[in-house]
């Protein structure tokens, strides 16, 4: 590959993990997930020249990315609803190859969120962005934001005492 | 910390951001399109602007200066046209004074006679 190229590699190998971390957590399908965030980086070359700073690149990323894979998954959707189904699908999804077993657990209690509240929590606890600028990010209303923020917090809550009580004893 | 923070900070810690699959860089880089010629966007732009610029301001100077060797053209052939008047002129002057040196040498030379 020619040298010149090598700022849009940069950009990729900047921002990569971000973008298939957050269609993976979406998605929970490493191949669906793969092909999302490398439609996202293609859709980011086409895109290069309306983009304005790295703050403008990386919020771009988050956007297009929450958006692309919400997509993917509309067309096979899932979303569980009562404990005992919840605890059906915990039994029956593997645990996943994170990097250490509370991030499978974690992983795994994001994937049974329904898709706007697993969309929400992403962009608070792994981008870190703060309620306006995931109503932002989505297009959403900052109340529904918190609300979906909420229920997610509760729901999963609920269904990790199990799941990570050992990890919240060692905290 | 209350339990509220504690489950907050666990999901911190369980979604920090993911490796990719290995070779994700690669396969990107091969999907964009035209990839041999690809360039960087930004370099690019940081060349042909300047580029441009130069181009347009060597248009300008060749069209001023074929204006200006243009007009120098006209002044010149107008000078020497005026130039070959001139001097047909003072032919025409020289001629005229010697017929009428002739005449008055003829006519002096008659009355002396």
């Amino acid at each position: 590959m020619p040298g010149i190229t090598g700022e849009f590699r940069e950009i990729v190998e900047a921002h990569q993990s971000r973008v298939y971390s957050i269609a993976y957590r979406v998605l929970g399908d490493r191949g669906t997930a793969e092909e999302v965030a490398q439609d996202v980086f293609l859709e980011l070359y086409r895109a290069f020249d309306a983009i304005a700073s790295d703050e403008h690149l990386a919020a771009w990323l988050r956007r297009v990315t929450v958006h692309r894979a919400t997509d993917a998954l509309r067309r096979r959707p899932r979303t569980l609803h009562g404990a005992a189904e919840f605890e059906d699908w915990m039994a029956e999804t593997p645990k996943g190859d994170g990097p250490f077993p509370l991030a499978s657990e974690i992983e795994r209690l994001v994937l049974a969120l329904p898709p706007a509240q697993r969309a929400v929590v992403l962009l608070r606890y792994q981008e870190d962005l703060r309620p306006g600028e995931i109503a932002e990010t989505l297009a959403m209303p900052l109340a529904t934001v918190k609300s979906h923020l909420q229920r997610a917090l509760k729901l999963m809550r609920a269904r990790a005492e199990d799941t990570l009580k050992e990890y919240t004893r060692h905290e | 910390m209350n339990e509220h923070e504690d489950f907050e900070h666990l999901l911190r810690q369980g979604l920090k951001p993911r490796q990719t699959p290995a070779g994700f860089t690669a396969r990107v880089m091969a999907r964009l399109p035209g990839t041999s010629q690809v360039r960087s966007l930004r370099k690019e732009r940081a060349f042909w602007v300047p580029a441009m610029r130069w181009a347009t301001a060597a248009a300008l100077l060749v069209v001023a200066g074929g204006s200006y060797w243009q007009h120098e053209q006209k002044e010149r052939v107008a000078g020497e046209r005026a130039r070959g008047q001139l001097i047909l002129a003072l032919r025409m002057s020289a001629t005229t004074l010697n017929d009428v040196q002739h005449k008055v040498l003829r006519s002096t030379k008659g009355d002396a006679e």
